[in-house]
Formats: structure tokens, sequence, C-alpha cells
């Protein structure tokens, strides 16, 4: 789950496994102070959340990804396209740091705003808002591939 | 797939964001790095403190030292006057014992 979170968030296996590493040696250090395995869960979804977003902004570059760099997804999508995967993946990927987080808490992990909130720490409001941008964006830049295929 | 479907783009995205597992190595270098990253910062907070109590007893044991040390001092020079008021008494009921001889002795 941590891995996964930090891979998604951050499209980089090295640093996706440093922040794994970092979130599980906190939680080797704060073991005593979790006693549920919901707590565990909990305490880790929001602890991978904040150090990716830590790690994203010490590596100081957001992927800014045009589409000509994207490769085209397949004419006819199947709903296991590995290549409308790896594209979705990395317009997630161009997303900035927290409406990235979200998406990648509400796909990934199946969270509900509310829980999204909380982990992140920023009102129900604005994940809601963030998500529906976040969707928006991302089916108009496929639409917009689907164009440039179909040209 | 049409995308322009809320849920599919939705069921895509839970696709392409579904979890993945790290390296097959990951797991192994994990349990080995933290013995190696958490230990030595103890260690070397440890050598930290021991030096710091170092630095901090060192002058005051000197200081300890130095003042017991001129105690003792003060202490010696008071023993020594004592001694030598002690000779000086002895010296004259000496002296006088010897004149009250001489006088007995002449009469």
């Amino acid at each position: 789950m941590v891995f996964s979170l930090a891979y998604h968030f951050l499209q980089d296996r090295a640093l996706a496994e440093d922040v794994t590493q970092e979130v599980f040696l906190q939680l080797f250090r704060e073991q005593e102070t979790l006693a549920t395995d919901q707590h565990v869960r909990y305490w880790l979804r929001k602890v991978a959340s904040h150090r990716c977003i830590d790690a994203a902004r010490r590596r100081k570059i957001r992927p800014r990804l045009a589409l000509d760099e994207i490769r085209e997804p397949a004419a006819r999508e199947s709903f296991h396209d590995p290549m409308l995967n790896e594209t979705l993946r990395k317009l997630v990927a161009t997303l900035p740091e927290a409406p990235r987080m979200i998406m990648v808490l509400r796909y990934q992990e199946d969270m509900d705003p509310t829980e999204i909130a909380d982990a992140v720490g920023i009102p129900v409001a604005t994940v809601k808002s963030h998500l529906h941008r976040s969707l928006t964006m991302l089916r108009e830049k496929m639409q917009r591939l689907k164009k440039e295929i179909a040209r | 797939m049409n995308l322009d479907n809320d849920a599919d783009l939705e069921s895509a995205l839970r696709q392409a964001l579904s979890r993945i597992e790290p390296g097959r190595d990951f797991s192994a270098i994990s349990y080995a790095r933290p013995r190696v990253v958490y230990w030595p910062p103890s260690r070397m907070m440890l050598a930290i403190a021991a030096g710091l109590v170092v630095l901090l007893l060192l002058p005051i044991g000197m200081l300890q030292y130095q003042a017991r040390q001129r105690r003792g001092e003060k202490a010696r020079e008071q023993l020594m006057m004592a001694l030598k008021i002690t000779e000086r008494k002895l010296q004259k009921t000496r002296q006088m014992v010897a004149r009250e001889l001489n006088r007995r002795n002449n009469l």
C-alpha cells in the first residue's frame, strides 16, 4: 500500500522506496502508540501522504508532460489496457501535489473524500473540488489525445 | 471503453492506479537498512552526550580540585603557625625551668 501510493504519486521507483522505508521506520519508532490494525492503516496512509508530498517538494520537480510525450492509447481500449493505464498514470502524474495525492488515495486506496480530507489535512469540500477538477482535466486530455489519434 | 462516462473513467483510474508491489529486494533491504540507519545516529548521540558530560564535568572537577588544594594549603599554614607558637612557648618554659634550677643550685 505505502510503496504503491508513493510510486503512483512520485512516479519514481527509487524515491518511492525511500519514502516507503522512511514511513516504516517511523512506524517502527511509533508502533507503541498505535493500538489496532485499523489505526496502523490509517496512520500509514496519513504519514505516507505527507511524506510523499514532502518528497515531491524536496525533489522540486513536478512531471509536466506534454501530450506528445505520452504514448497514444490504443484506438479500441479494453478494460485492462496497459497502454491506457500508463497514459492515465502519466496524466495523473502531471497534476499538482494535492490533487495528485487525492487521486491516488481515491483510486488506489478507495478512500472516500472524508477519509482523504482527514489523511491529507484539508477540508472535504476542497477534496471534492480537486477530484471533480482532476477528473474533468483527465477527461479533456484523453479527448484531445483521441482527436490527435483520429487525425 | 468510452472515458467520457464518469464511471468508466473512474474504473480505468482504479485499474491504472491499482496497488503495485515494490521490487523483490526491497523487503530484504528494508529489513537490513533500518539497523544501519537507526543505530549510527543513536551511537553518535550517545558519544555526543558522553562528550558533553565530560566537557561539563571536567571544569567542575578542576574547580573542586583547586578549591580542595587551597583549603589544604591554608590548613598547612595554620598548622605550621600553631607549631611555631607551641615551640616558642616550650622554649620559654624550658628557659624558666633552667633559670629556676640555676637559682636553686646557687643557693
